[in-house]
C-alpha cells in the first residue's frame, strides 16, 4: 500500500489517535521517511498533541461554577417578574371588573358624548371663517386693496351644511378659503413694504 | 404533558427521580415544564466544557466566563424554540463558538486574523510563562502549548473552532460539523487547514531564530 501525499495528511490524525490499521500505518510511515513536507507535518502534530496532554486546562477555583450558576439564577429571577408584574395587573383588573362595571360605562359614555361633540362641531362648521377672520384683523388700507383684487363680498355661508365635494357650500367656502390666502399675502408684503429701509 | 410521561421514564421504583440519569432532551423538556432543576443538571453537564472552549478560542478568563453566562442565558431564554432531532451538544458548541467569537472580535477589532505573526505569539507566550513563574522557558512542550493558546484567537473563525473542538475538547468530526453545521469531510478540512497554518508558523519562527542565533554567534565571534 503506498500513500501521496494530501492522503497521509489527512490520515495523520487517525495515525496519531492509533486508529489505523498496521498495514495503513506502515505505509504513512514508509511515505514520511521519503517525503521531507509530510514528515514535518506529522512531526508537528506528534508535537502539537503532546503539548497539549502535556498541560491540561486548570480547573478554575472550587465553587467558580457554583457561582456562575447563582448569577445565571439572579439573571433569569431579574427577567421573571417582568412577566409576572403583567400577569398580576391582569388578575387585579379582572377582579375588579365587576364592582367598576358600572364606573367604567359611565366614563365611557361620556367619553363617546364629547367624540361626538367634537365630530359635529368639525361636520357642521360654518365655512369662510377664516377669511372673516383675516378681514378683521386688517388695516383698512390693506382690506380696500384686497377689495380691489378679490370680491368684497364674500359669498354668504350656509349656516349648516355638509361639506360635500361639488357642492355649493363646499365651493363657496374653498372659494372663502383661498380669498383669505390672498388677503393674508397681501398683508404680509404690506408690511414688509412698510418695513423695509429706504 | 408529554415532557412530564419522558421525564417519570428515569423515575426509580422508589419514585425518585435522579435529574442526572436524564438524557440531554428530557432535562430540556422537563426545564420548559418549569423544573430548573433540569436546567441546573444541563449546567454542571456542560459549564467545565463551554468554559474549556471558550477559553481555548479566546484566551481569556473573563471572555470565558462571559460567554459561559452568555451561553446559558440564551439555553434558558431559547430552550422552547431549540428543534427536536438537534442535539442540544451541538446546540451548546454552536452557540459557544458563535458567542467566543463575537466577544474576540469586539475585544479586538483592530487585529486583523491576517496580522498573526509567530513573533508576537512567541513574545507572548514567554511573558506568560515568566508571568506563571512555573517553568524557566526550557519545557518545550509547555511553550509550544502556550504558543498555541496564543495563535488560536488568530486563525480564521472557523478553522480556530475547528481546531479547539478537536485536538483540545476531543470531539469527533461528525460532532464537530453537527456544530458547526458543516460537512465532516468541511470539519476534517478545517481542522487540517488550522493546523498546517499553525505548522507554518511555526517553521516560519523557527527559520528566524535560527537565523537570530547564527548572528548571535557571528557577533560573538
Amino acid at each position: 500500500m503506498s500513500f501521496h501525499c494530501g492522503q497521509v495528511q489527512a490520515a495523520i490524525p487517525q495515525f496519531i489517535d492509533g486508529q489505523m490499521d498496521e498495514s495503513s500505518r506502515a505505509a504513512v510511515l514508509n511515505h514520511a521517511a521519503r517525503c521531507a513536507e509530510c514528515s514535518a507535518a506529522l512531526d508537528f502534530q506528534i508535537r502539537l498533541r503532546g503539548a497539549i496532554e502535556s498541560r491540561p486546562l486548570s480547573a478554575p477555583s472550587e465553587g467558580y461554577f457554583e457561582s456562575v450558576l447563582d448569577r445565571l439564577h439572579a439573571r433569569m429571577d431579574e427577567a421573571r417578574p417582568a412577566r409576572r408584574a403583567w400577569e398580576r395587573w391582569r388578575e387585579a383588573a379582572l377582579a375588579l371588573w365587576p364592582k367598576m362595571q358600572w364606573a367604567v360605562s359611565v366614563a365611557g359614555a361620556g367619553m363617546l358624548m364629547i367624540a361626538a361633540g367634537f365630530g359635529a362641531k368639525m361636520i357642521f362648521q360654518a365655512p369662510g371663517g377664516q377669511a372673516q377672520e383675516a378681514r378683521a384683523l386688517a388695516t383698512p388700507m390693506q382690506a380696500s386693496l384686497a377689495d380691489s383684487i378679490v370680491p368684497t363680498a364674500l359669498p354668504t355661508p350656509p349656516v349648516f351644511g355638509l361639506r360635500v365635494p361639488g357642492s355649493p357650500s363646499y365651493e363657496a367656502e374653498r372659494a372663502a378659503t383661498r380669498d383669505a390666502a390672498r388677503l393674508r399675502k397681501i398683508s404680509r408684503t404690506q408690511v414688509r413694504l412698510h418695513v423695509s429701509p429706504r | 404533558m408529554r415532557c412530564l410521561g419522558q421525564f417519570s421514564q428515569a423515575r426509580r421504583p422508589g419514585g425518585v427521580t435522579i435529574v442526572s440519569e436524564l438524557s440531554d432532551q428530557q432535562l430540556l423538556e422537563s426545564f420548559c415544564a418549569g423544573e430548573r432543576e433540569s436546567f441546573d443538571a444541563l449546567y454542571r453537564r456542560y459549564a467545565a466544557r463551554v468554559h474549556a472552549t471558550a477559553y481555548r478560542l479566546t484566551s481569556s478568563h473573563e471572555d470565558a466566563e462571559d460567554t459561559l453566562q452568555d451561553v446559558f442565558i440564551a439555553l434558558s431564554e431559547k430552550a422552547r424554540t431549540i428543534r427536536h432531532g438537534v442535539a442540544l451538544s451541538s446546540w451548546i458548541y454552536r452557540t459557544t463558538v458563535n458567542r467566543a467569537t463575537d466577544r474576540l472580535r469586539r475585544r479586538r477589532p483592530s487585529v486583523s486574523l491576517d496580522d498573526a505573526t509567530p513573533q508576537a505569539a512567541r513574545i507572548v507566550a514567554m511573558e506568560s510563562l515568566k508571568r506563571e513563574g512555573e517553568r524557566d522557558g526550557s519545557d518545550e512542550r509547555e511553550l509550544m502549548l502556550v504558543q498555541i493558546e496564543a495563535m488560536i484567537p488568530r486563525l480564521p473563525r472557523r478553522q480556530s473552532a475547528a481546531f479547539v473542538l478537536r485536538g483540545f475538547q476531543g470531539l469527533s468530526h461528525r460532532e464537530i460539523a453537527a456544530a458547526l453545521n458543516c460537512s465532516e469531510s468541511g470539519s476534517k478540512s478545517l481542522f487540517s487547514l488550522a493546523c498546517q497554518k499553525l505548522r507554518e508558523w511555526f517553521a516560519e519562527q523557527e527559520a528566524q531564530e535560527a537565523g537570530h542565533s547564527t548572528r548571535s554567534e557571528a557577533g560573538l565571534s
